[in-house]
């Protein structure tokens, strides 16, 4: 009978649509012609709305009629009108930026898109513009450092840009650059991310209950949009800080057809310092040091309007961190020369073909490539001189290790976007990725006068076939429930193993009284790359590795349950989520990524599961003079591993009870703006040595027979809490019009009330024997000083 | 709001100047340790002396320290009835017990027990495992070791069904004269090496094979390093097979992890593995059958 019901009410809605009439077309920017990502369409008297994609492209079908439009979008002035909807009509929008983005607007206007209305929970998304006038860091607006501010989301400790999403790890997290998968994004050992605001236009971070079109990881999706570039004039933007500069550049290629968009950002630290390492090497001529460090990141996209129905994009990012020390001895006997240098680098390139098929399907095909190298060398070299001693003629000895890490995907996907009614929203699509994964070789090169040796050890290339296939529904059952329903199937082809899995996903908002909405979701995920890393440290060291015939797929399920509601200017939501996982991957106790040449990395890993769960409140104003956010979260993440710790379950180690956050930005005056941001969590988790006892040893183990040897214990595993973590940035920012640009110095304090954040700890021991566990801060108050400039 | 400004920053400037004497590292002082006993014992079914180990733990970041400690009493229980008492404090700072012959297998349940006035008494219970069942066969000349023709030395075990076995290996090269047949009275322990993925070595000499909780028939083949048909003296292989407790297991596997851990700051820590009742030491008992082929 229920059946049969379910069916009739799907045969009336049907028919109650049959006579409808399709509005399509593009949202762009008046100014600079680039696509408007989520702006909100929104007819008041159906109370039906829908929002345009990653490409600005909108669907919106409607009873054939009379109706009234309203566009609204953060940082934009909105727009109404009536239209007669007597035919299919593609109309492409032009929105005009508010003069002032902090400028009180219709906040009924934003109905529709506001956080009540929206069956996506978990979602996080800070305007670029808001982000770009938060306290700038050495000059520097770093993308993942605000993203750490958010509830549900913490940072690995100072300096670090690794996210961890309720209690998973930064593997867990799928980086999507232009739709590309990006591996590392820190710069300068996590201090900046790989991310130049300069050249982004959109960032969102999803937390939980993921559609169907996402896959691939089981914490986050962190989606980041390269800037199209301006259609209609060329613009630049330039900034020159302490130890960096950057510069974008953009403008049209074909006025309204073509543009493009270059950026470029790179350190000077290297240079700045070379004239104090001269000095010092001038006071020893047989020494010289050299020590160097540098980054530099390229991003750089074309868009290119190929007829009204079809649009193609070519984006692609380049970034790599070089750092290392060169050091040169020589007498009258030998020369010796040793060169030391960790670098890594990522690129990725994508290419995007938007097809419009009809005004309800819409399409886009992308291929993509990223790769990611992590590479560690030693070389040393030593010429020995006729008269070093027993020497008879120059003799050379050279030893060369190299340590090679790192991933290369090829990928193509294709979504589509099927406007069927403004009741139903549906996206299906599919995707392959060829994975070759070099988890970590080793190369050494030995010569001398009467040796050779040239050999690689360890890991040898992984390949691997990544696919998957979803199809989802974001279906508006009642005026008062929304659902978004979705299947997601991955697969995993590696070693002659196959891993698939189908994953269901469910989003559900109901409204309760007083404009309350009540979200529900659960999603399954699976992820089938690992990062290796060792927790003591939080250097680049970690190793991306595959799953495998032996090392099974990471899963998870996640369950989340949350309010929102708008209080006039204040968006605010409360969200409760339990996540399980299993299969997670970690370095077995006593391993590590070196000094096992000849180990196979999956000898020195174990899987266990993870369980996390937690509150977040995040109450946030976009609007107004004064804007940012209060989020807090109360948290708890466990991991359990046969292997480790006794089996016994133990605090992850980035298990953080209290993580509080508090950012403001305030315009002072039309030309001078403030703002500060203030973060509180609690102590990292860590293992510390705790006391030593005496031993023997059994057969096999024992070098003679009744052997003591003296065993360090350390506490159990992450029992022991770092000092809590706190800190406070400031930062001014002055601007100034001039006739043919706008300028501004920026003045910021990073840390500014000087707080000891620990970064790592060390145990000393003096001279009497006794030992004492000291906590090192990394970074002091840094003031930074940058100045801007747009023309 | 744009006058409370000034003093706002002036507040945070002083107070950051405060800070800056403190420099960038503190010490963290830690609640004492409260020191306990740590007893260990191994004994394998071939040993003729019985050896423990007795110390106190001391803190790492107090002034208790560690050490050997006397005075402590040490028995062995068979199914709760002593059967000895290790009492000398020797100079290998020791509880011995000289037994004259081999142990041999004990059945029942042994337990250890330490006591000592000045700490809360500590026990741990053993079951002897059963011998182990194999076969041995040597293909002579059969594989190759570091591109030398080498022997391969197969060692197959019979599984007992419903036990978690776990085996530890060692192969010695015992010569004879090849005219005259004299025992040289030397054996050479060889370096073992092996790809199959039950095993793990733990030193040049040892590996440890297990079954892992899985009932099955295990088999492990390594290269002997050896090429006995083109060898003057007559060679034996001696074959050491030790079927271990779960317990003593899982100490080899730990202080195999703890020694690839020593000095290495990028490796995770390691807890050594205790059955001790107070979480620190280990009793352990082991089987042990040789073979010469």
């Amino acid at each position: 009978m229920k059946i049969r019901i379910a069916t009739l009410l799907l045969l009336l809605s049907s028919a109650l649509w049959a006579q409808n009439r399709t509005l399509s077309g593009y949202i762009t920017d008046l100014e600079t012609g680039e696509a408007l990502i989520g702006v909100n369409i929104w007819t008041p008297e159906l109370k039906l709305g829908t929002s345009t994609n990653t490409y600005g492209f909108y669907s919106f079908t409607l009873p054939q009629g009379v109706h009234v439009i309203r566009l609204t979008y953060f940082g934009y002035e909105s727009n109404q009108f009536e239209i007669t909807l007597d035919k299919n009509i593609e109309f492409d929008f032009r929105l005009k930026p508010s003069n002032n983005m902090l400028n009180e607007v219709d906040v009924v206007a934003s109905k529709g898109q506001s956080i009540q209305e929206q069956v996506q929970m978990s979602k996080m998304e800070v305007p670029i513009k808001q982000l770009k006038s938060l306290p700038a860091i050495l000059g520097e607006v770093d993308i993942m450092k605000t993203l750490q501010l958010l509830p549900g989301v913490q940072s690995g400790g100072e300096g670090t840009s690794g996210l961890y999403v309720r209690g998973g790890s930064p593997d867990q997290n799928l980086i999507l650059l232009d739709g590309v998968p990006l591996y590392n994004v820190n710069h300068l050992f996590g201090f900046f991310s790989v991310f130049n605001a300069d050249a982004i236009s959109n960032v969102s971070l999803t937390k939980g209950g993921f559609p169907a079109r996402y896959g691939g990881r089981l914490s986050s999706v962190l989606e980041i949009n390269m800037k199209e570039g301006n259609m209609n004039e060329f613009h630049g933007d330039a900034t020159a800080s302490i130890i960096s500069s950057k510069l974008t550049l953009e403008g049209p290629l074909i006025k309204d057809k073509a543009s493009f968009m270059i950026s470029g950002r790179r350190t000077y630290l290297d240079v700045l310092a070379r004239p104090f390492i001269n000095s010092a090497n001038n006071n020893n001529p047989n020494q010289q040091t050299s020590p160097r460090y540098y980054f530099y990141d390229t991003n750089g996209k074309i868009n290119y309007k190929v007829g009204k129905k079809d649009r193609v994009y070519l984006s692609h990012f380049q970034g790599q961190d070089n750092f290392g020390i060169k050091d040169k001895y020589s007498d009258s006997t030998r020369t010796e020369e040793f060169d030391f240098g960790i670098d890594w680098m990522n690129s990725i390139t994508a290419l995007r073909w938007n097809h419009q098929w009809s005004p309800k399907l819409f399409s886009n095909a992308t291929l993509t490539r990223s790769l990611y190298n992590f590479n560690t060398r030693a070389v040393s070299e030593t010429s020995f001189l006729p008269n070093f001693p027993d020497t008879t003629g120059q003799e050379i000895e050279n030893l060369a290790a190299l340590y090679l890490s790192g991933i290369e995907d090829y990928g193509g996907r294709i979504d589509f976007d099927y406007a069927h009614t403004p009741l139903h929203y549906i996206r299906y699509g599919a995707g392959y990725t060829n994975h070759k994964f070099t988890p970590g070789a080793t190369n050494l090169k030995l010569t001398s006068t009467d040796f050779n040796l040239d050999t690689s050890l360890g890991s040898q290339s992984i390949l691997s076939d990544e696919f998957f296939a979803y199809v989802e529904d974001e279906w508006t059952v009642s005026e008062n429930l929304k659902i978004n329903a979705g299947l997601h199937f991955a697969g995993l082809s590696v070693q002659n193993e196959t891993y698939t899995s189908l994953q269901p996903r469910m989003g559900l908002n109901y409204s309760l009284p007083r404009d309350i909405a009540l979200k529900v979701s659960y999603a399954d995920m699976m992820q089938f790359v690992n990062l290796l890393t060792n927790e003591g440290i939080g250097l680049p060291t970690d190793l991306w590795v595959p799953s495998t015939a032996n090392i099974k797929p990471q899963t998870s399920r996640q369950y989340a349950l949350g309010l929102a509601k708008n209080l006039g200017a204040f968006e605010v939501s409360l969200e409760g989520y339990y996540k399980d996982m299993q299969n997670l991957v970690s370095y077995k106790e006593g391993a590590n990524f070196l000094f096992s040449l000849n180990e196979d990395w999956e000898d020195k890993i174990t899987q266990g599961n993870g369980q996390s769960y937690g509150t977040e409140l995040f109450v946030q104003k976009k609007r107004g003079k004064t804007t940012g956010w209060i989020g807090y979260t109360l948290a708890w993440s466990y991991r359990q591993f046969d292997e480790i710790n006794d089996g016994q379950r133990y605090f992850f180690t980035y298990d953080r009870r209290h993580d509080f956050s508090a950012v403001l930005t305030h315009e002072i005056s039309e030309n001078i703006q403030f703002s500060g941001a203030w973060v509180y969590g609690t102590g990292r988790a860590i293992t510390l040595p705790e006391y030593e006892y005496v031993t023997s040893l059994p057969d096999g183990l024992s070098w003679w027979q009744q052997q003591q040897v003296l065993i360090q214990r350390p506490t159990d595993k992450n029992s022991f809490r770092m000092s809590a973590y706190h800190r406070l940035d400031l930062s001014f920012s002055f601007h100034k019009k001039r006739k043919n640009y706008d300028r501004w110095w920026m003045i910021s304090a990073y840390n500014a009330y000087n707080n000891l954040n620990p970064f790592f700890f060390e145990t000393r021991t003096d001279g009497n024997g006794n030992t004492t566990l000291r906590e090192y801060g990394l970074f002091p108050i840094i003031p930074s000083i940058a100045y801007r400039i747009k023309f | 709001m744009k006058k409370s400004f000034i003093p706002l920053l002036v507040s945070i400037v002083l107070f950051s100047c405060e800070r800056w004497e403190d420099g960038i590292a503190r010490d963290i002082v830690l609640p004492p340790h409260n020191p306990q006993i740590a007893g260990s014992l191994f004994i394998d079914s071939m040993d003729s002396t019985l050896s423990a180990t007795i110390s106190k733990t001391g803190g790492l970041f107090d002034t208790t320290k560690t050490g050997v400690i006397k005075d402590a009493e040490v028995k062995l229980y068979q199914d709760g009835t002593l059967l000895h008492q290790l009492k000398d404090f020797s100079v290998n700072k020791t509880y011995d017990k000289f037994l004259g012959n081999q142990i041999g297998l004990v059945n029942g349940e042994l337990i250890l027990e330490v006591a000592h006035p000045d700490f809360e008494t500590v026990s741990a219970a053993q079951i002897f495992p059963e011998k182990a069942v194999f076969t041995a066969e040597v293909d002579y000349g059969g594989t190759t070791f570091f591109d030398e023709t080498s022997d391969a030395l197969t060692i197959s075990f019979s599984d007992l069904p419903g036990e978690n076995q776990h085996y530890l290996i060692n192969l010695h090269a015992h010569y004879r004269n090849g005219i005259t047949g004299q025992d040289t009275s030397e054996y050479f322990p060889l370096y073992l090496e092996t790809t199959n993925q039950n095993a793990t070595r733990i030193n040049e000499g040892v590996i440890l094979l297990s079954e892992e909780g899985v009932d099955r028939d295990l088999a492990i083949r390594f290269a002997t390093g050896i090429n006995s048909i083109n060898y003057l003296f007559q060679l034996e292989y001696r074959i050491t097979v030790s079927t271990l407790s779960e317990e003593l297991f899982k100490f080899y596997q730990s202080y195999s992890a703890f020694q690839n851990a020593q000095g290495n700051p990028f490796a995770e820590p390691v807890i050594l593995y205790s059955n001790m009742s107070n979480d620190i030491g280990c009793f352990g008992v082991s089987t042990t059958i040789r073979k010469w082929e």
